[in-house]
Order: C-alpha cells, then sequence, then structure tokens
C-alpha cells in the first residue's frame, strides 16, 4: 500500500499551521525556497524520507503522524486551542505535546486492552452559575468520589486514574499560560497544567480545569478547550469565577476547614497568626492566597483583613512554610520542570511492555526517557532468569 | 564485497550495544559498505545522553569514508508499514523493519517484540541478533573468538540466554 504525496503534504500543512509557523519560516529552516514547502504541500512534489525526518523535527511531531491512512480532522478542540494560542502569542509547543500525548494515551488503552474509565456526568445542562452551585457541584463530587472531607492528595492521579480525565504536567516556556482543559481527538477531557508552577499552585489549576471539563467544555454550542493564560489582567469571566469557587470548594471543603480552624484556634487561645494560616494551607495543599480567600468566603475573616494580610508582605508563604518544615517549591526546580505523566498512563505503557505488546524503545518513547537509561533500570529489575519482573507473583485472581 | 547475507540494516539496539563495548567502529569496518542505519535511528542514537554525541560521531565518520550508508524510509511506498510497526515499535525499529521489508534486506534487532513484527509481516523479514554479527566476523576471519568474546564481554549484557554463537 502506498501514501500519495496529497496525505503526507495535507499533513504537513496541518502540523506547520498548528504551530503558527509560514512556508517562508520553514523553508529557512529546512533549507528549501519556499515554493518547495508549497509544492510539498499541495502534494505536487513529493518528500524525501529524510526531508521529512527534518520536517517532523521542526514540527515536534513523530514521524509517523504525517503517515496515517488518511487526514483526519484535528479535533475540534485543539484546533480552538491553536487558534488561542496564535492569538495570544504564547507558547504553543506543549498544545502539540499534549494533542501527541492524548493520542499516545488513546493507543495505549487500544493495545492493552484496558477500557476507557468512565467520564463524570455531564453537568453542562444543570445550570450551575452561581457560588452556591460551585459548593453543591464540589460536594457532589466529592461525594462521587468518595473523598469525604480528607484533603486531596495527589490531584494529577486522582483526575487521571479516577475521574477519567487525561491529565499531565508540562513545562510551559516563558511561563506564558497555566493550564488548558481540551476535548482530545477521542473526545476524551484533557487537562495540561505548567510543570514550572509551585505545586500548590499546580493543585489549584487542576481544580480550575475540572471545574471546566465538567460545567463548560461539553457545553452545547461552548468551544470544547479553555486556555488559561497567567496574569490575563482584565476581568474575570462568570465561568472563571464559577471554576474559581469550585476549585476553592473541592479543595477545602466547608466542613473541613471549620473542624481545622476550630482545631487551631483552641492550640492558640482563639489567635489566628500567618503561622496559622500556613499550616492550615498545607493542610489543604493550597497556597496562602487560596486560603485567606477561602475563609473570606467562608465569612471567618473579613475582606478587610484579607487585604491587610496581603498588603503586609514581610514574610513570603514559603518563608513561613519553611519554618514549619514544609516545603512549596518544586523539588525539580523550575528550570528542570520536566513532562510528568499519570500514574494510569505509566501503568499501561509498562504493562503493555510486559505483555510483549510494544517494545523497550516504543516504550522508552511512551514515557519520554532516554531508551539507554530505560535500558539499564529494565536490566537492574530482571530476576535471575531474566523474566521481565524480579517478582515471581503472576497468579488468577478471580474477578468480584 | 560483504560477507553478510545482504546489505544489514541496523537499529539504535545493536548501535549502543557496540558502542558500549567501545567497538562500534571497529566491527562495523569488518564489512565496509555493508549496513544502512536508518535516519529515526541516528536521532534515537543521538538522543542518548551519556553517548550520543560520540555515537553520531562516529557514524557520520563512518558514512563519509562509506562503511555505513545513513538511509530514510521512503514515505509513499514504505511510509505505511513505518507507521503500522510505529504503534508498538519505537521509530528506529520501525524504520529499520520497514526498509529491510519493502528492500528484501536484513535487519539488525535485539528486542524480542520487534523481532515478533519482523516474523509477522508477510514476507516475514529476516533478523538476526547483535551476536550474531561478531559470531559472521569469527566465521569470515575477520576477527578471533578470543576477541568477539572480548567485545560481548564489554557489551555488559548478562543474560545466559545470550551470547555469541558457536562458530
Amino acid at each position: 500500500m502506498s501514501i500519495d504525496n496529497a496525505t503526507i503534504g495535507a499533513r504537513l500543512q496541518m502540523a506547520r499551521r498548528a504551530l503558527g509557523v509560514t512556508q517562508t519560516d520553514v523553508a529557512r529552516d529546512m533549507g528549501m525556497v519556499t515554493s518547495t514547502v508549497s509544492a510539498i504541500e499541495a502534494g505536487k512534489r513529493a518528500v524525501s524520507g529524510t526531508e521529512l525526518y527534518s520536517f517532523a523535527q521542526i514540527y515536534k511531531r513523530p514521524v509517523a503522524y504525517f503517515l496515517e491512512e488518511e487526514v483526519p480532522a484535528a479535533s475540534s478542540g485543539f484546533q480552538y486551542l491553536f487558534r488561542a494560542v496564535a492569538e495570544k502569542l504564547v507558547d504553543r509547543d506543549p498544545i502539540v505535546q499534549l494533542e501527541q500525548l492524548a493520542a499516545d494515551y488513546d493507543i495505549l488503552e487500544e493495545v492493552v486492552g484496558a477500557p476507557p474509565l468512565p467520564l463524570p456526568p455531564n453537568y453542562s445542562t444543570f445550570g450551575f452559575r452561581t457560588e452556591q452551585d460551585a459548593e453543591t457541584l464540589a460536594e457532589m463530587e466529592r461525594a462521587r468520589l468518595g473523598l469525604g472531607d480528607a484533603p486531596v492528595t495527589g490531584l494529577v492521579d486522582l483526575l487521571d486514574g479516577t475521574v477519567g480525565i487525561r491529565t499531565f504536567l508540562m513545562p510551559v516556556m516563558n511561563d506564558n499560560w497555566s493550564a488548558v482543559s481540551v476535548a482530545g481527538p477521542s473526545g476524551r477531557p484533557c487537562i495540561a497544567v505548567n510543570s514550572k508552577e509551585p505545586p500548590y499552585r499546580r493543585t489549584w489549576d487542576l481544580a480550575h480545569e475540572y471545574g471546566h471539563v465538567l460545567v463548560h467544555l461539553f457545553r452545547q454550542g461552548a468551544p470544547q478547550a479553555r486556555l488559561d493564560v497567567a496574569s490575563d489582567g482584565g476581568r474575570m469571566s462568570a465561568d472563571e469565577r464559577f471554576v474559581d469557587h469550585f476549585a476553592s470548594a473541592f479543595l477545602m471543603p466547608r466542613r473541613a476547614v471549620f473542624a481545622q480552624l476550630d482545631l487551631i484556634l483552641k492550640a492558640s487561645a482563639g489567635r489566628f497568626t500567618d503561622f496559622d494560616l500556613v499550616h492550615l494551607a498545607m493542610h489543604f495543599g493550597v497556597s496562602g492566597q487560596a486560603m485567606t480567600t477561602r475563609l473570606v468566603t467562608l465569612r471567618k475573616i473579613s475582606r478587610d483583613v484579607y487585604e491587610q494580610y496581603w498588603r503586609k508582605g514581610r514574610r513570603t508563604f514559603a518563608a513561613l512554610a519553611a519554618m514549619l518544615g514544609y516545603t512549596v517549591d518544586d523539588p525539580n526546580g523550575f528550570w528542570e520542570a520536566p513532562v510528568l505523566l499519570p500514574a494510569r498512563f505509566r501503568y499501561l505503557a509498562v504493562k503493555a511492555y510486559e505483555e510483549d505488546t510494544i517494545s523497550l524503545a516504543k516504550l522508552a518513547e511512551l514515557l519520554r526517557e532516554d531508551y539507554h537509561e530505560l535500558r539499564q533500570r529494565v536490566d537492574d529489575s530482571m530476576g535471575p532468569d531474566r523474566s521481565t519482573s524480579a517478582l515471581a507473583l503472576d497468579v488468577a485472581i478471580p474477578r468480584i | 564485497m560483504s560477507p553478510l547475507p545482504s546489505t544489514l540494516v541496523l537499529d539504535n539496539a545493536a548501535i549502543s550495544t557496540l558502542q558500549e563495548a567501545g567497538a562500534l567502529a571497529r566491527v562495523l569496518e569488518f564489512w565496509p559498505g555493508g549496513w544502512l542505519v536508518p535516519i529515526e535511528v541516528m536521532g534515537e542514537a543521538a538522543a542518548w545522553k551519556a553517548h550520543g554525541a560520540n555515537v553520531t560521531a562516529t557514524l557520520r565518520a563512518l558514512a563519509a569514508s562509506g562503511v555505513v550508508e545513513i538511509g530514510a524510509i521512503v514515505p509513499q511506498t514504505e511510509g505505511r508499514t513505518f507507521a503500522d510497526l510505529q504503534r508498538t515499535l519505537g521509530q528506529g525499529e520501525s524504520a529499520a523493519i520497514a526498509i529491510a521489508y519493502h528492500r528484501n534486506l536484513v535487519v539488525c534487532l535485539d528486542d524480542r517484540r520487534a523481532r515478533r513484527a519482523c516474523e509477522r509481516l508477510s514476507p516475514p523479514v529476516q533478523w538476526c541478533p547483535t551476536e550474531e554479527i561478531l559470531a559472521q566476523a569469527v566465521r569470515d576471519h575477520l576477527t578471533t573468538r578470543a576477541e568477539a568474546e572480548a567485545i560481548w564481554h564489554a557489551t555488559g549484557i548478562r543474560d545466559p540466554k545470550r551470547g555469541i554463537p558457536p562458530t
């Protein structure tokens, strides 16, 4: 079976447009004249294998992306995102990366034979709009997920492995967008949050995007994507205010905040200090700002106190947290922020390898890791009989 | 003329195994002109944090002297096979197998899933493991058994099921 030049050309054009570069830009990088790029995209000139490899490098796509059977219609969510990043002039590479991760996730589920997780109810028809609605939604989701009033730890894996939203952390250069939510190529919702942000900020952004997925992403007539740009300035839309309230209520449930506050006040003779605030915020895994805002919403402190607190600025939240023994900075550091894959994605990839469905090189590609280092780790994990695992556990367990 | 059964298409696993042993150039120079390295394999080799720069410099020097050919899949005729293989194999393995399949060449592979993919194609693609290259060099009197064993030992591969077959 052969692939015609028009199909390859159309995919090259899609990839170029997604990155927002011109034919002239690409021609310069490829050492070609613009008309050659134009002819290749139009299917009038055959692209060679070496050229295709170079195009793939420039467009940050695997070569196979250009060689699929037919030109698929890009998901409307990603189309919207690529347009949005073009308008806001923000970093596009992570969006391309997210699209690829979402496609890889679909393939992984297929090759392992793992059914996709059930999605949360579509709340877009519930008419949720107000602050109180956001509280209600947060309580409904907490109840549905069996979280009770406990603090949420490991939100990436909760969203990805339980809620069924593909969830990734990925570095965004120049920090110019903080989070996106989008309906992926298979229609499944995906969230990506900037891994360069501090952990408590990422948790907030994850909960914020979670709210968008629940209520806005599949709303009739709404774009199937949301892009949250850092320091957008301007006034927040009603949707943004709603999901902020949802994030706040989901991460800091009313009853749990009251209970913790009560414990703190009993221990400090009714006084509530900077350290108490940091301790409370760290209990829920959120920033000081998110915590104080929640206390204002719950009418535990006044707006005046809130503003007074944030005007002081004498000691930073991180420094206070450090004195209490909390780490608020990412151990990976700002510059080394990697793509962080959710546990279920890694699990499916390793299962596919264990079941001999994918090769080690494919596993390295999926995990975005150095093949050689991975090969060493696999060698180290092998038992004396050179089976894939050093453990002997391989038993049939009856299904419940 | 190459004593190999045909041009051998190299995968990254074979290249990195020989590089680990410090014998990449030595072994490839046994059969000048007998090797094809897909550009996708070059890319994978280059991504090796520890030795990527050395490997690609060695391969480029060998290409300049005609020992290896650096090639690429032909997208229009070999691309579909490549894309199908890429669903479960690495980019380099997929390119190496697709090229071997369409050009009736032998591919050097160490991953058993990749070998199985070769066997599933119709007609199947002939493959050989890295150690077979060393065995062939001994058979062709291009090296001694002792040197071949020393190279194999230096690869660090300790799998008892693998080793240089009897020559």
